[in-house]
């Protein structure tokens, strides 16, 4: 691994990923997230945003794993390293599982195969667990718990693994106050302990409070840098027919 | 041994005590591992899947039943029997997702294309075994609805040997099971065996239906893999205690449905079974709102 490699936590040259041949929703992605950068995804719907992370995970059908580098590796070497959190509404919640159970989940990979869950990994978990104030909701079934709740429980999943690099679909979505405090917080500890997160974001309004960087997606990436600057381009607001100081209205995708 | 292997060949030959015991444990053992095997089905939402591959084992029985007859090892020989019927199983459930695929068909069309073809494919075959040789059929009359009474030692010696398997893959892979169910996007980040771990479970699942398909009957055997499931489903809890809650009321759907068709002869065991795990489920019914979890409280503590 070359020096220039080991600064840059994810670096994507050309990638594409979509749903089949005729369905590209990402092409021409050229990216690179700096180590210990915490950084919004954002975009209008449709942009490819989730599409994006899923792919660079080779969870699409169509993507090029060729051109991801992931800690300067291809994800198949480091992928106890990677952590992702999908869109909270694309699990079964009725699933019977406990708070605590979910989180260990993160750590299945360092368990490994046939292995039971021992008494070390429960401990990563309640720790985990503590870390999103849901100390106490440990052995309380993940169907009672509220959406903030049942967020936090995800972002608790991902913190146990300790990874280095975190793609995470949407962590602040449809999250109570509480939570969403709660995510911001945990986010930046893993910032400060050296992890890189590329995040999902709609709520332009708190992205320059939760992110220190911003990305623009819209079918490629359309801009890169401090997340201030980013949303103060005209051009960027132009594109997407961005429109009101608070933020919240991309008009469409029309050019 | 090899004589015994035709102990009874319909519900009406009384049996003996002793073999009545040992028909009842066969069937026990059956409805546990269901259960068991069921609740992942369910949580993997495989339910339809199960279904496909139950109905489609049955022209993969009549053609190992023919080829028995043929070989001169007897058309009834259970593990050619349990050979042939997941053959075909197999093959229906490899076709699921190759329909899928085609413009307009989709999955549950597919569901539906795979298993009538397979099930009416088996169902000539049936037709011909038993208007072409009476006397040889021995067991097969009973395929489609089942029947406990028409169970040979080998049966349950597969039984036993498939309940064995199924605790032990469960066992040793308790945790991907529930996390490839719950979170599959995130159990391949992590690298998980996905596809294997589907197999297997496809496999547990095929041989289970083929292995009970005697007792239960190839029509309604799925029943009794989702039913038991779906009860525990209901009636809350952790994983574990899920799987164990559906195995033991699989167990007991079976052996209720065994001594029900015992007492009433024209009764088919597979009917009475699935009857039993109904009325077990539609019993939960009630129950379940009671249990519902508030948040904050561990399961069972009630802090309205």
């Amino acid at each position: 691994m070359s020096g220039a490699h080991a600064d840059i936590a994810l670096a994507l040259a050309g990638f594409r990923a979509g749903y089949s041949a005729a369905e590209i929703k990402v092409h021409d992605v050229d990216l690179r997230l700096a180590r210990g950068s915490l950084t919004a995804l954002i975009g209008p719907n449709g942009a490819g945003k989730s599409t994006l992370l899923k792919g660079v995970l080779g969870l699409t059908p169509v993507h090029t794993p060729e051109r991801v580098r992931i800690l300067g590796q291809p994800l198949d070497a480091v992928r106890v390293r990677v952590a992702y959190l999908p869109q909270r509404s694309e699990i079964d919640w009725d699933f019977p599982l406990r708070a605590v159970d979910v989180v260990a989940m993160g750590l299945y990979a360092r368990i490994g195969l046939f292995r039971r869950v021992g008494r070390d990994a429960r401990t990563r978990a309640a720790r985990a667990l503590d870390l999103v104030g849901l100390a106490d909701a440990a052995h309380t079934p993940i169907g009672a718990l509220s959406g903030g709740q049942r967020q936090r429980v995800l972002v608790a999943r991902a913190l146990a693994q300790e990874a280095d690099l975190l793609l995470l679909d949407e962590p602040f979505a449809n999250v109570d106050a509480q939570s969403e405090r709660t995510i911001a917080e945990a986010l930046q500890r893993l910032r400060a302990a050296g992890a890189t997160i590329l995040a999902v974001h709609h709520d332009l309004a708190s992205v320059r409070a939760h992110f220190d960087d911003a990305v623009v997606l819209h079918g490629t990436v359309r801009a890169h840098g401090r997340a201030g600057d980013v949303l103060a381009e005209s051009a960027v607001a132009r594109v997407f027919g961005f429109a009101g100081a608070d933020g919240r209205a991309w008009a469409g995708t029309r050019a | 041994m090899g004589g015994n292997a035709r102990m009874s060949q319909g519900p009406t030959d009384a049996l003996p005590a002793a073999n009545t015991m040992l028909v009842l444990s066969g069937c026990a053992l059956f409805g546990a591992v269901a259960g068991a095997v069921g609740s992942f089905v369910l949580a993997r939402r495989r339910a339809l899947l199960a279904d496909v591959a139950a109905h489609a084992s049955l022209p993969g029985v009549c053609l190992a039943f023919l080829a028995g007859e043929a070989l001169g090892v007897g058309g009834r020989t259970a593990w050619l029997l349990l050979a042939g019927g997941a053959a075909t199983a197999l093959l229906a459930t490899w076709c699921v997702p190759q329909l899928a695929r085609l413009r307009g068909v989709g999955p549950d069309g597919a569901l539906a294309v795979s298993l009538s073809f397979f099930f009416g494919l088996g169902a000539v075959l049936l037709s011909a075994i038993q208007s072409h040789d009476s006397a040889a059929q021995g067991g097969l009359n009973h395929l489609l609805f089942g029947s406990a009474a028409a169970t040979t030692r080998s049966d349950l010696v597969m039984l036993a040997v498939l309940a064995a398997a199924a605790i032990a893959v469960v066992a040793l892979l308790f945790k991907e099971f529930a996390a490839i169910a719950f979170d599959e996007a995130h159990a391949r980040v992590l690298g998980l065996p996905v596809r294997t771990m589907d197999i297997a479970l496809l496999a547990l699942l095929v041989s289970t239906v083929v292995a009970g398909m005697q007792v239960a009957g190839i029509v309604l055997v799925v029943s009794m893999i989702i039913a038991p499931a779906a009860t525990a489903r209901l009636l809350r809890g952790s994983m574990p205690r899920v799987v164990c809650t559906a195995a033991l009321l699989g167990a007991g759907s079976a052996i209720a449905g065994v001594l029900l068709s015992l007492r009433y002869e024209s009764l088919p065991t597979g009917s009475a079974m699935t009857l039993c795990a109904g009325a077990a489920f539609l019993a939960a019914l009630p129950l379940a709102p009671l249990l519902v979890p508030r948040a904050g409280a561990p399961a069972g503590g009630a802090t309205p």
